[in-house]
């Protein structure tokens, strides 16, 4: 079920109010949100719910014997258990194609012919997010971070919880379960903000990331025929598109959790106002890049350790993580791209200059910080071309051409300034800008009430005259 | 909780309203000082008035709308001596539902008649896709009360039709908007295409017979003749002249119309083979011309119109 769709919305409503009418129930409650959470997920293809519950039963056995056992080669054991499961349907649905391909691409440059069959597998949605939920919950216990649940409803609902099962937030256990345990009452500040959140959710999705992609996917695709200019705004634009697709749906989820009085952790914090790339991966995607930093990058010694080990460290972090996003060169490539711009900062130690909000008086002092996060952007969106392309060679002639012909007059015109997206990003930056040190672009809710209501009623009209309603699917979907 | 769902039905409210006002306000901004008449238009609602009595009210799909195309309207009225208003829409654009939520739309603005001609043509039974277009409703003038027929009516689709209804009217065509009529009238066939035959059935049926459509539109059309019973009009079926003859799926909807003619005392008139040789009448192989509109109207609707009088005249005699 699309977050952008008409089944949703009446979705959300009956399962809203069912919900609080059970308000003092919380057994009822969890189990209306694992209902609500398998039909959700089942509207798309019910018969991937099958490796739902596997990852879900797998992990919470394990973490009830793991409660049990003291003996260290146990443990280990157990623990191995869980990861080779939820790694193997992983790696199964997600990669075992990519592997193969490459297997048979890499023997037959050494004059074989191994004829190696590839299955037509379908990479269930949102399978990335669950099964790295589940495996922080087994490695927390494991580690002994948290006290396994022996709430199984609970258990269940947290790895199926429908507003993030697709797309994220990627949650941790130790967040997201006690919530299931403990009493929620209608909390309307949360409610009332979480419609907010939902709002400009929406705006980004519909207005920003819907519509830019339209044009992305004209001068990707026919990106022989473009020349260097028209190469960089698609690569800008891309940007945006991913920016308002993603963040878009992590709004939509945290603020639909809020609804359910859950809080959700932060996904996206303005990553386009970062000043470094260190600062950037700081900012998005952060229920992921806190993942792989909780349980690969610090379990491998982090930044402690000598300059190659650091070295090594990152270049880990970033290749898995470009390959997380999927079962191509292209994506490994991307995260290449971003060691490369990370590794010079790590060595200069000004990995963690900046660790806060740009305050305004920063940049009247010193505009040369403008002048960073505009470099940043673009060092962001050179790197996206290659998680646009589909192939590694496409990317680099990309890059190429734009190199080459960046100043020669384009071959055809888009007229951007005249579609009503680029001022919904210019909406975007503006109020983003201004709640920069909050959760979200539309955090308003101490502005004078007839402001507020003003946004909201004018936010929701642009969706309406300039969103693009065609259902088009998120991106992080496919991931 | 209460308060909560309060300032969200608030917030919907304002919203609506919001958008109801400016798109109203921008429809009127562009038909104001246009004359709007049946034959100089395709669209239903601008036509509709408020009030008013009609002898005939025809409904059905482009073979219906031929019947005002290009003044053909004025040359109807003149030959059988009544007054008619036509809601048939052509273009892919009709379907049983839509023409059933314009008849709720004229009764609601207090209009009467005392007949309904209803043109059937059998693709309109049997397409799930003509009766999916979400484009079906992106001329017509917007009214509230409008939108809120296509809420509560019969429709597939609706989500998407209602919406394309509301903000097509924000499309730079729309500030075009203005009189159209689709132009077949003057045209005469020289001879019978076979292949061109063919091909209009392919572009008419594209998945062939639907039959979940044709149970769909069965209960559509039981709708409509309900309605037009409960407000005392007299409703009749008219089969119009083809090249062809019968359209694919013709005996399902005769016998249909049998059935209904026995429940609901509805008469069906069946001409699908009376010009069978006439191709001068024909702008394609079963849109009439005007000179066809001309005598189809004079050799086969007066009777009928007269014999409508005929019996209108003994039932308030008696």
């Amino acid at each position: 079920m699309l977050f952008n769709s008409i089944v949703f919305f009446v979705f959300l409503s009956i399962v809203f109010l069912i919900y609080w009418l059970f308000r003092n129930k919380l057994k009822v409650q969890n189990i209306i949100v694992l209902v609500a959470s398998y039909f959700f997920y089942g509207w798309w293809d019910w018969r991937f719910l099958s490796l739902i519950f596997i990852s879900s039963i797998v992990d919470y056995s394990i973490g009830l014997a793991l409660s049990q056992v003291d003996k260290s080669s146990k443990r280990k054991l157990l623990l191995f258990l869980s990861v080779s499961a939820n790694i193997g349907i992983l790696g199964f649905f997600k990669y075992f194609n990519f592997f193969i391909d490459s297997f048979s691409s890499f023997v037959q440059f050494f004059g074989f012919n191994p004829n190696i069959p590839s299955l037509q597998v379908i990479l269930p949605v949102g399978i990335s997010f669950y099964t790295f939920q589940t495996l922080s919950y087994t490695i927390d216990v494991y580690r002994k971070q948290i006290e396994p649940t022996k709430d199984i409803i609970a258990f269940f609902a947290f790895v199926s919880f429908f507003p993030q099962l697709v797309a994220g937030p990627i949650e941790r256990a130790k967040n997201l379960i006690p919530q299931f345990l403990k009493r929620r009452d209608f909390d309307i500040s949360l409610a009332n903000d979480g419609m907010r959140q939902m709002l400009w959710g929406f705006f980004k999705k519909l207005v920003i990331a819907d519509n830019c992609s339209v044009y992305v996917n004209e001068i990707f695709g026919n990106y022989h025929s473009h020349t260097g200019g028209t190469l960089l705004l698609g690569a800008v634009l891309f940007g945006f598109q991913i920016y308002g697709d993603f963040s878009g749906y992590s709004d939509i989820a945290i603020g639909t959790g809020r609804l359910f009085g859950f809080n959700l952790m932060q996904n996206f914090a303005f990553p386009y106002f970062s000043r470094d790339i260190a600062e950037f991966w700081r900012r998005w995607h952060i229920s992921l890049s806190t993942w792989f930093r909780d349980y690969i990058y610090i379990p491998l010694g982090g930044s402690r350790g000598n300059r190659e080990m650091q070295f090594r460290n990152v270049l880990i972090i970033f290749l898995v993580s470009g390959f997380w996003h999927g079962a191509n060169f292209t994506f490994i490539a991307w995260g290449a791209v971003h060691a490369l711009m990370f590794i010079p900062l790590l060595l200069a130690k000004k990995n963690r200059q900046h660790t806060d909000c740009i305050e305004h008086r920063d940049i009247l002092i010193n505009p040369w910080v403008i002048g960073k996060v505009i470099i940043t952007f673009l060092l962001v969106t050179v790197a996206w071309i290659f998680f646009r392309m589909p192939t590694l060679g496409g990317a680099l002639h990309y890059i190429e051409i734009m190199g080459q012909s960046i100043f020669t007059k384009p071959t055809k015109q888009f007229l951007i300034l005249q579609q009503a997206f680029f001022y919904g990003i210019i909406i975007m930056l503006v109020f983003e800008w201004i709640n920069r040190t909050r959760k979200h672009g539309l955090q308003i809710g101490r502005w004078p009430t007839i402001v507020r209501w003003f946004i909201y009623l004018s936010i929701a009209f642009f969706i309406f005259m300039f969103g693009n309603f065609n259902q088009v699917e998120f991106i992080y979907f496919a991931f | 909780m209460i308060r909560f769902l309060i300032k969200i039905l608030l917030f919907w409210l304002l919203f609506i309203g919001l958008v109801f006002s400016i798109t109203y306000y921008q429809c009127q901004k562009v038909v104001k000082g246009k004359q709007f008449q049946n034959h100089n238009n395709e669209e239903s609602l601008i036509i509709t008035p408020k009030n008013e009595h009609f002898d005939y009210l025809i409904l059905g799909i482009s073979h219906a709308r031929n019947f005002s195309r290009h003044h053909n309207h004025q040359r109807v009225e003149s030959i059988l001596e009544v007054n008619m208003l036509n809601y048939g829409k052509g273009a892919g654009k009709g379907s049983i539902a839509n023409q059933h939520n314009f008849f709720k739309y004229f009764l609601s603005r207090h209009n009467s008649a005392d007949n309904i001609f209803y043109v059937i043509t059998m693709p309109m039974f049997f397409s799930n896709i003509m009766d999916a277009n979400a484009y079906t409703y992106e001329n017509e003038i917007f009214s509230p009360k409008f939108f809120f027929i296509l809420l509560f009516g019969p429709e597939v689709n609706k989500g998407e039709k209602m919406y394309n209804y509301l903000r097509s009217k924000y499309n730079t065509r729309w500030k075009k908007y203005g009189t159209w009529s689709a132009n077949i009238n003057e045209n005469a066939l020289s001879e019978i295409d076979t292949a061109a035959i063919s091909n209009g059935f392919r572009l008419a049926y594209v998945k062939g017979l639907e039959m979940d459509a044709f149970e769909r539109n069965k209960r559509y059309l039981i709708k409509t003749i309900e309605l037009a019973q409960k407000n005392g009009i007299n409703i009749s079926f008219l089969i119009t002249p083809t090249l062809f003859g019968e359209w694919p799926g013709h005996d399902m909807v005769i016998k249909f119309l049998d059935e209904l003619e026995q429940q609901y005392n509805v008469k069906t008139y069946n001409f699908c083979c009376v010009y069978l040789d006439k191709v001068e009448y024909f702008a394609d192989h079963h849109h009439l011309n005007t000179p066809g509109v001309i005598a189809f109207t004079e050799e086969y609707l007066k009777p009928i119109v007269e014999e409508n009088k005929n019996k209108n005249q003994k039932d308030s005699n008696r």
